[in-house]
């Protein structure tokens, strides 16, 4: 956030967010970059290991776009990641659902 | 069939009491009347003879003056004069008895006025002759003289017999009159006392009868006052009345006893038992008790007192305004010591929340256990597969056989946490009940098992599901589970077939579920062709982490019908399997259908 925050700092496309972190936690810095519109174009993926329903929605309903997790296996890992940069941000928010927020492997 | 009504009425002591006082005073006019006329006939007889005696009186009076007048005439002695004089104011005093004795009945005193009048003409006769002697004496003047004076006197006499003669008829007249009433009026007191006497038995029959029920009534009022004073000490309850009109309180026995007294000790006033009445409840008891008076019901409600001995003690109070037959309106209650059970029910609470606590703690240690559990064997698993993949040339073949047990013992622990991580979750039931479209829920999780369903080549028929209140995720994790228990437990070299059935049952005809209401429920089942189990089993299979096969031969967690179970207790429902070894097995589930 500190880096984000500063003026010069170059915004990403897609920011990484674990859920899990020490401090802050990841849903409360979805709440604070959803809250500042200078984040508007950043694409959030949740990346987390939990899988439980209630994180899901509620980074959902929070405006993040797309959840993924945590593989347990390096091959796929990489290729998560690989999909999740090559997708077509302005094509898969425009058409979020529920359904599809969840990245599936 | 009226007769008895009335005769069982309290009415009908109070009619003949009323019938018998009147006949009573008519008998007593009746006597009275009686008594009176017997003493005016008594009267009517002295009245007749004293009649006719001064009559008779007056007559031999007149006969004197006679006699006299004739003395005179031969003897012309002067002193005979002053004889006739005596006479005339006897007769004169006999006239005026007569009169008296007449003055009531015209016909006599007619008579008397003509006796007079007779009487006069005599005297007129006895001057004629005092006249003749004086003017000297012809034989033939005394001679007439004689005659006219004893046709005077003959004529008094007629007149004096006229008289008594008719007295002597009223008397008769009188007398019977007097035996006509004297005859009929013992008759009629006899009958009415007969009467009277017949009433009063009657009375007394039904007195006798109403005292012995009275009787009976007392004995039975006796034993239920006894058992309501038992009830009352095993029950811990006393009773206490208020009479609405006098302000009078009576208290039970018992209801001492609940404060710690004997009974009766003192008298029974409100004040004596706010005296008891823990200090903080009073304000709350007064306005209480207020209230009722005016509301007539008093609701239910709980105060503290502290006994005798200091003790405090929960009382629980209710009452009820009634009337009684006098009219007076009363207001019943009842006391009970509560203390054993507001002291049973803090326990209770107590436990409860302990308990929930615990279970809470649970639930959140289990949630959290295996969701942070995940990472750090997500990591060993992660590194492994980077191990094997870059490192497998420069370790050992023992070494490499050494991982592969290590990535396949990390495998299966993440699939324990998963469904562990999926058990807690059930029965965490927070997730909230939509409409819910069972076959949409069934494509699901078939696309869901897409890839077991291909691989083992299994067909999986079904008829038209329902749609109903549940939680949509949790159905459709319970179908997957089924189904995935199907597709593993199938046999060797045939393609499983699943079929799945749904009926509407109403719950006492359906043996399997043991339940005698009306209820209606969604019957679905899940038929397979696997490898079945022994019916012993059935129950078991649904415990958590239950196995019945080695990890060797089958690979699983003993969680998925644990959470099968779960699922459908959160649906209010009812699962049951059924093991054909060898042939297959069925998994019955049953939904309550909503009305």
């Amino acid at each position: 956030m500190e880096y984000l925050n500063q003026e010069d700092a170059i915004l990403p496309e897609v920011l990484f967010l674990d859920l899990n972190m020490p401090r802050k936690n990841g849903l409360e810095v979805l709440h604070e970059i959803k809250a500042n519109p200078k984040f508007d174009a950043i694409a959030i993926a949740i990346y987390s290991t939990s899988s439980s329903e209630e994180h899901i929605e509620e980074t959902f309903v929070s405006g993040a776009n797309i959840y993924i997790k945590k593989p347990s296996d390096f091959n796929t890992l990489k290729k998560v990641l690989s999909d999740v940069v090559t997708i077509n941000w302005q094509y898969h928010t425009s058409g979020l659902n529920k359904d599809n927020f969840l990245l599936r492997m | 069939m009226d007769f008895i009504k009335i005769y069982r009425s309290p009415l009908f002591l109070k009619v003949i009491f009323v019938i018998s006082i009147a006949i009573i005073f008519f008998i007593a006019g009746i006597s009275l009347k009686h008594i009176h006329s017997l003493s005016n006939s008594a009267k009517w007889v002295n009245h007749t003879y004293r009649t006719a005696i001064e009559l008779e009186h007056l007559y031999a009076d007149i006969k004197d003056i006679e006699v006299a007048k004739r003395d005179y005439l031969l003897t012309k002695d002067q002193t005979i004069k002053f004889a006739i004089n005596i006479y005339k104011k006897d007769v004169q005093k006999s006239f005026e008895k007569v009169k008296k004795l007449t003055e009531e009945n015209p016909e006599q005193r007619k008579n008397t006025e003509i006796l007079e009048k007779l009487v006069k003409a005599k005297y007129q006769n006895v001057d004629r002759a005092f006249a003749i002697v004086e003017s000297g004496m012809h034989t033939d003047n005394v001679s007439d003289e004689l005659l006219s004076g004893k046709k005077a006197i003959y004529d008094i006499k007629v007149h004096v017999n006229k008289m008594v003669q008719l007295e002597e008829k009223l008397l008769d007249i009188r007398k019977a009159n007097y035996e006509d009433n004297q005859n009929i009026t013992p008759i009629i007191i006899y009958l009415l006392l007969l009467f009277i006497l017949g009433l009063l038995s009657l009375a007394y029959f039904k007195m006798n009868a109403d005292l012995n029920n009275i009787k009976q009534n007392n004995d039975v009022l006796l034993v239920a006052n006894e058992s309501s004073n038992l009830a009352e000490i095993v029950g811990n309850y006393g009773t206490w009345f208020l009479n609405l009109e006098t302000h009078e309180y009576t208290f039970s026995d018992n209801e001492y006893r609940l404060f710690g007294y004997q009974p009766n000790v003192f008298k029974a006033t409100l004040e004596d038992f706010l005296k008891h009445v823990h200090p903080d409840d009073i304000n709350y008891v007064k306005e209480t008790s207020s209230k009722m008076i005016h509301q007539e019901i008093l609701a239910p409600f709980m105060y503290r007192v502290i006994r005798k001995d200091g003790t405090l003690r929960h009382f629980k109070a209710m009452g009820r305004v009634v009337e009684n037959k006098s009219g007076e309106r009363i207001l019943i209650g009842t006391t009970s010591d509560i203390t054993d059970e507001i002291t049973a029910s803090q326990e209770l609470e107590e436990r409860n929340r302990i308990l929930e606590a615990n279970n809470k703690e649970l639930q959140a240690f289990n949630y959290v256990a295996s969701h942070d559990l995940q990472e750090p064997l997500r990591k060993i698993e992660t590194f492994i597969s980077r191990l094997i993949d870059k490192e497998s040339e420069d370790i050992s073949e023992a070494g490499q056989q050494y991982l592969t047990r290590i990535k396949v013992s990390a495998g299966r622990m993440r699939i324990l946490i998963d469904d562990l991580l999926q058990f807690s979750r059930t029965t965490r039931a927070e997730s909230v009940f939509e409409k819910t479209d069972l076959n949409m829920l069934l494509e699901n999780s078939k696309t869901e098992l897409n890839q077991l369903i291909e691989d083992t080549k299994a067909t999986i028929e079904h008829e038209k599901l329902p749609v109903l209140n549940a939680i949509p995720f949790q159905m459709q994790q319970l179908f997957t589970n089924l189904i995935h228990n199907s597709l593993k437990y199938s046999k060797e070299n045939i393609p499983p077939i699943i079929q799945i059935r749904h009926i509407e049952i109403i719950a006492e005809k359906e043996v399997t579920l043991n339940l005698s209401n009306k209820d209606k429920y969604h019957k679905i089942t899940f038929e397979d062709n696997g490898i079945g189990f022994d019916q012993e089993y059935a129950e078991k299979i649904f415990a958590l982490f239950s196995r019945l096969h080695g990890k060797t031969e089958y690979d699983g967690t003993g969680i998925g019908l644990a959470i099968c179970k779960k699922i459908v207790e959160n649906h209010k429902g009812h699962i049951f399997a059924e093991g054909y070894p060898g042939k297959g097995a069925n998994f019955i589930i049953y939904l309550p259908k909503e009305t």
